[in-house]
């Protein structure tokens, strides 16, 4: 269970996020939707653990996040960044295995993860292909092969954050993506991810924090009553005659 | 074995006293330390290459050795007396290429973009540099290297001391290696690269330290060789894959071979003239690191 209590960032004089305050329980898909500059990525590192808030907390079963040892931390939350290039020829095999690191070869059968996790994004053709030469939907899914190798083992346990992870990925990919981590949150994975594409989000049993300008909290809970027309112009300070809103709730309700 | 003066295995063995001299006194020590700094370069550029997520980084090329020569270049000036043994140069080669590092680091910022990194090292290069032929021009004492020692390296002054200052950037190699699991996690991004539990600021800080060292204890003995840190890792990433536990190895040793045979042409093309090492490489080197750029802009693209 993951517990935000008044939590804030400022840089300066400046309120960059919050104050937001929610709780999420284990084995929960929680998406974070708010404009572009509206603090997703901030969240989600403060979240992870990356960054120390200005104020308030982030309780992971009780314990602050940013009070973890790193490599503990590490065992438990995952954390995927919006991108990632490399020019360096790891192949496919060794960036994944990155995900392994924090974890002892004993408590975490690192050969049955990797096949397991690969064979799940259908990257076993890939293995020993090198990063450099991958199309940017391959790497993509290479990255989250990666992450989701750090939380594979026992999701139950452990909290995944990913930054908008279908970023380049095809209509196909994604749903095997999104079936994917479906999956993992039914197997008690919490995970938290920051997303553009809520359109489609009310398809899965979803919460949704919505964030408005600096970052503040605009609603907090299930999609369908957070997500109204009312509360989406707030947050992405639309007008009433968006084309955009109108195709949502067209889609939506029709 | 080769050289100016020719050598023969049998008047040696048979007790050549003047071509032992030679061999003892001359070569091996120098074919040792051309091994141990072509090793150290290529090591530390691989380090510098992985810390900076850019394949293209090199201690040369940013800035490090211009300011470790610049350090050691002014030890030798202020205090020829007090501070011209090996030990004190070498150190203050170290102070002065931390220094640099710490100064590009800040200058790039974080994510280090290549052209602010290139552009960094360029300056402080120039500046470095510059003041070395001041100070020559300034200093007119025996003991002061030519500017030519310093900007295109050499392997004249190898002495079995220096072998032995030298051998310090071995424990430091070590070091490096044993950190080769975070050095591949660098290829994550800054973000990614704390989430697997490392410290991203006390590894950048340990490997920076760890490189200054080895680059400054290299260029305090033979000068700024340029492209050896920056091809040999190149090479060893196509031959043996990018995994540093491997590529770092790997790295030092062919270092180490490129360095003595670029010697040993230095000493024999033009015998018994013999043209600065770093010519070699540098003519070795820069079309290799032209056609990678080439290949980084397109990719960039």
């Amino acid at each position: 269970m993951i517990r935000v209590e008044a939590l804030t960032l400022t840089r300066g004089e400046r309120q960059i996020l919050g104050p937001l305050s929610f709780v999420l329980e284990q084995a929960c898909w929680l998406s974070v939707v708010g404009a572009n500059g509206a603090g997703k990525s901030t969240l989600l590192r403060l979240m992870a653990g990356l960054d120390a808030p200005s104020g308030g907390d982030i309780k992971l079963r009780d314990q602050p996040v940013t009070g973890m040892a790193p490599l503990n931390r590490a065992q438990y939350v995952g954390y995927l960044a919006q991108s990632s290039a490399t020019s360096f020829p790891f192949t496919v095999e060794e960036y994944v295995s990155l995900g392994l690191v924090p974890h002892d070869e004993k408590t975490f059968n690192h050969r049955n993860v990797m096949d397991a996790v690969i064979e799940s994004l259908t990257l076993g053709a890939l293995r020993k292909r090198k990063v450099i030469g991958l199309s940017g939907g391959e790497f993509q899914r290479v990255r989250l092969a990666r992450v989701l190798a750090q939380v594979w083992f026992e999701p139950d346990q452990r909290v995944l954050i990913l930054d908008e992870p279908l970023t380049s990925l095809d209509l196909k990919i994604q749903d095997q993506v999104i079936g994917l981590l479906e999956q993992l949150v039914k197997d008690g994975l919490t995970l938290i991810d920051a997303t553009h594409q809520f359109v489609s989000m009310p398809v899965h049993d979803q919460t949704v924090l919505l964030l408005g300008e600096r970052g503040s909290q605009v609603g907090f809970g299930r999609p369908s009553e957070v997500l109204t027309p009312s509360a989406l112009r707030t947050a992405f300070s639309l007008e009433s005659d968006s084309p955009t809103l109108q195709r949502v709730f067209a889609t939506r309700h029709g | 074995m080769v050289g100016a003066v020719p050598l023969d295995w049998t008047q040696l063995l048979a007790g050549d006293s003047q071509g032992q001299t030679i061999l003892w006194q001359l070569r091996l020590p120098r074919v040792l330390l051309a091994g141990l700094v072509g090793g150290g370069l290529a090591l530390a550029g691989a380090c510098v290459q992985g810390l900076f997520r850019n394949p293209l980084a090199d201690p040369t090329l940013i800035g490090v050795a211009g300011g470790a020569a610049l350090a050691a270049a002014i030890c030798i000036a202020v205090a020829p007396l007090l501070l011209a043994n090996p030990w004190w140069i070498a150190g203050a080669a170290f102070l002065g290429g931390l220094t640099v590092t710490f100064l590009v680091l800040a200058i790039s910022g974080r994510e280090t973009a290549l052209h602010t990194l290139l552009l960094a090292g360029l300056a402080v290069n120039a500046v470095s540099l510059a003041l070395v032929g001041l100070i020559g021009v300034l200093v007119v004492d025996e003991s002061f290297r030519s500017i030519a020692f310093w900007t295109l390296g050499s392997l004249n002054h190898a002495t079995w001391q220096e072998v032995v200052v030298a051998l310090l950037m071995l424990p430091l190699a070590w070091r490096l290696i044993y950190r080769a699991e975070a050095l591949n996690a660098m290829v994550l991004s800054e973000h990614e690269f704390s989430s697997l539990g490392y410290s991203s600021q006390l590894i950048r800080r340990e490997v920076i330290v760890l490189v200054a060292a080895m680059t400054g204890i290299a260029v305090s003995l033979t000068g700024v060789i340029a492209f050896v840190g920056l091809i040999v890792p190149h090479m060893a990433r196509i031959a043996f894959g990018a995994m540093h536990q491997t590529l770092l190895p790997l790295a030092f040793i062919m270092g180490a071979m490129l360095m003595m045979l670029a010697d040993a042409a230095s000493r024999t093309l033009f015998a018994p003239m013999e043209i600065p090492i770093g010519i070699i490489t540098a003519l070795i080197g820069a079309p290799v690191f032209i056609a990678l750029l080439r290949k980084q802009v397109v990719s960039d693209d």
